[in-house]
């Protein structure tokens, strides 16, 4: 157990997402407010199950680096470390490695000596079976039960880490640590306690630090944040640009956001507790919070995520005007899913569900009429996925060319119905992926998982890893 | 009068991929008590609204923020075909709709 801090110590969220963006004075307001390490959530699963599927990133190289610049350059400069969890987005190791080549890039730039952990938390399927086989997964109330099936039909999968894997990172002497998924709030939790702060305290202002400035009354745009840890307990939340102000009230409401539960917030390794905690404005934009605790769990587990092919989508946007058809919105559409059916059967020999699905979806409009009263246009979006990119784009725009087209009740005579407002109509999306794991692993080693190798760049040596 | 008009704010969220989580935050008291003595947003109401098993809502009363918070399964999960709110951000529309009766002073 690290002892309880008696001198204030202070840690800063540089952004709520890597890429998106904050003002280099907020950052250096924050260290001459005395941050002693920097710390940036670059990942989330929020942005859908394609990112880790397809190992792709989902900002660009330009803004993420911007970003990851300014903070290893303020790192060198106060001589503090700086950490990076869930890079970049999925954790993947494709990902990874593209954040590893932009840090690298900086540092040859600046000329740089950086020792660089990178920390991997991509895993095999073989890894998930095992752990699968030795009764070790857990599967959720909302989340369907694993099986073999699954496991093996897994493009990619990751598990997201707690703050061991960064303490020993920090602890082998990392100047700046690049780790794949994590808990948003561990890698913040981990900045602290290395601290020397505890447990409780150093989980919820974790939490409270993984979105950047958006506990502010009202986030202006996406900035830092800053927590300052004092006595056994307490800490204080602050935003360094003096724009933005923090309440008790918000800080409390953005405790509530994307968290299931309220007061229990399941991380690895145990759960953060606020029900007993105490929040405390203190009049100039600070909220002091005191009373949080973190309940380490029996077992330590792990979230496991993974992502499934499920196939390569194209698309046709269109809208519809004609109050005529309108009245008949329904029956139109019905009748014409299944001229669009048929001619998938008769031109392109392929059928629905087996070889493609079919959505067409809605907009502006509630199944059923919409309000005679009122002049709108209802939206549509004809999506097909299918096994292959040629089908999903041919099924698509046979879809969009029968919709065009399709009689209309209470008009007679040939009929042109959609108002498409894209040349050319059909766009091809690429591969789709789902999700196909959410599951919970128990561990005996919370680090054994997550593979770390350091890198020592050298300004010597231009740059060379090794 | 509908449950959004009285609201400060009704937001929506997933809470990982296969969970939603929406919070319904007020400005008064008043507001708050009327949303919680509606009797809409019971465990079973929104399991029928979004239907999902009554016994996977989890459903908060905070007064102390004058928040109330609701958590869910969600169909279908983020991303999967089908889907149509990668974020879940539309799926409080539901409850931002429903109706509270005539306006009260």
């Amino acid at each position: 157990m690290t002892a309880p801090t008696t001198r204030p110590v202070s840690i800063v969220s540089a952004t709520g997402m890597l890429g998106t963006g904050f003002l280099a004075t907020s950052l250096d307001a924050a260290i001459a407010l005395g941050a002693r390490a920097i710390g940036c959530d670059a990942g989330s699963s929020d942005s859908g199950p394609y990112f880790l599927g397809s190992g792709k990133l989902s900002r660009s190289h330009s803004a993420l680096k911007r970003d990851l610049e300014l903070m290893i350059l303020a790192g060198r400069k106060a001589k503090i470390p700086v950490a990076i969890g869930s890079a970049v987005n999925a954790g993947a190791d494709a990902q990874l490695a593209e954040a590893v080549r932009l840090v690298e890039e900086i540092a040859s730039e600046h000329r740089l000596d950086l020792k660089v952990a990178v920390i991997h938390s991509e895993l095999s399927r073989e890894w998930l079976l095992d752990a699968w086989r030795s009764g070790r997964v857990r599967s959720q109330p909302s989340v369907p039960e694993l099986d073999e099936k699954t496991v093996s039909g897994t493009a990619h999968l990751v598990a997201q880490m707690g703050p061991e894997p960064f303490m020993a990172a920090l602890d082998a002497g990392a100047d700046v640590v690049i780790a794949g998924r994590a808990s948003d709030a561990a890698i913040f939790a981990a900045l602290a306690m290395r601290l020397g702060v505890a447990p409780g305290p150093a989980w919820h202002a974790g939490k409270i630090l993984e979105c950047g400035a958006a506990p502010a009354i009202q986030r202006l745009h996406p900035d830092c944040i800053l927590a300052t840890f004092e006595g056994a307990e307490d800490f204080t939340i602050q935003i360094p640009n003096p724009q933005m102000a923090c309440s008790e009230l918000s800080v409390r409401a953005h405790g509530y956001y994307e968290n299931a539960d309220p007061f229990q917030i399941h991380e690895p390794g145990g759960t953060i507790d606020t029900a007993q905690s105490r929040f405390t404005e203190l009049g100039d934009g600070r909220v002091r919070v005191g009373g949080s605790r973190f309940l380490p769990a029996e077992r330590y587990e792990i979230r496991v995520e993974g992502s499934r092919l499920a196939g390569y989508r194209s698309i046709a946007v269109a809208g519809i005007s004609d109050p005529i058809l309108l009245d008949n919105l329904d029956e139109f559409l019905s009748t014409c899913e299944a001229a669009i059916v048929g001619k998938c059967r008769e031109s392109l020999r392929i059928e629905r569900d087996a070889d493609y699905r079919l959505l067409i979806r809605r907009y502006g409009t509630a199944n059923g009429p919409p309000d005679a009263a009122a002049t709108h246009r209802v939206g549509l979006v004809f999506e097909v996925v299918a096994a292959t990119q040629a089908n999903a784009r041919a099924a698509a725009a046979v879809a969009v060319h029968t919709a065009l087209h399709h009689p209309v009740r209470n008009w007679q005579g040939f009929v042109s119905n959609l108002a498409i407002p894209f040349s050319p109509a059909v766009f091809d999306g690429g591969a789709v992926y789902e999700w196909s794991l959410n599951h919970l692993v128990a561990v005996d080693d919370p680090c054994a998982p997550f593979r770390m190798e350091m890198k020592t760049l050298t300004r010597e040596r231009g740059n060379a890893a090794r | 009068m509908r449950l959004g008009d009285i609201a400060r704010l009704i937001r929506s969220k997933n809470a990982g991929p296969f969970t939603l989580t929406i919070d319904l935050l007020f400005d008064s008291r008043a507001a708050f008590d009327r949303a919680v003595g509606s009797g809409l947003l019971t465990p079973r109401r929104i399991a029928e609204l979004y239907g999902v098993d009554p016994a996977l809502v989890r459903h908060f009363e905070l007064p102390d923020v004058l928040a109330i918070k609701i958590s869910l399964p969600r169909r279908p999960p983020s991303g999967a075909v089908g889907d149509s709110d990668i974020y879940g951000c539309q799926a409080m529309a539901p409850l931002a709709a429903l109706s509270m009766g005539e306006a009260q002073p």
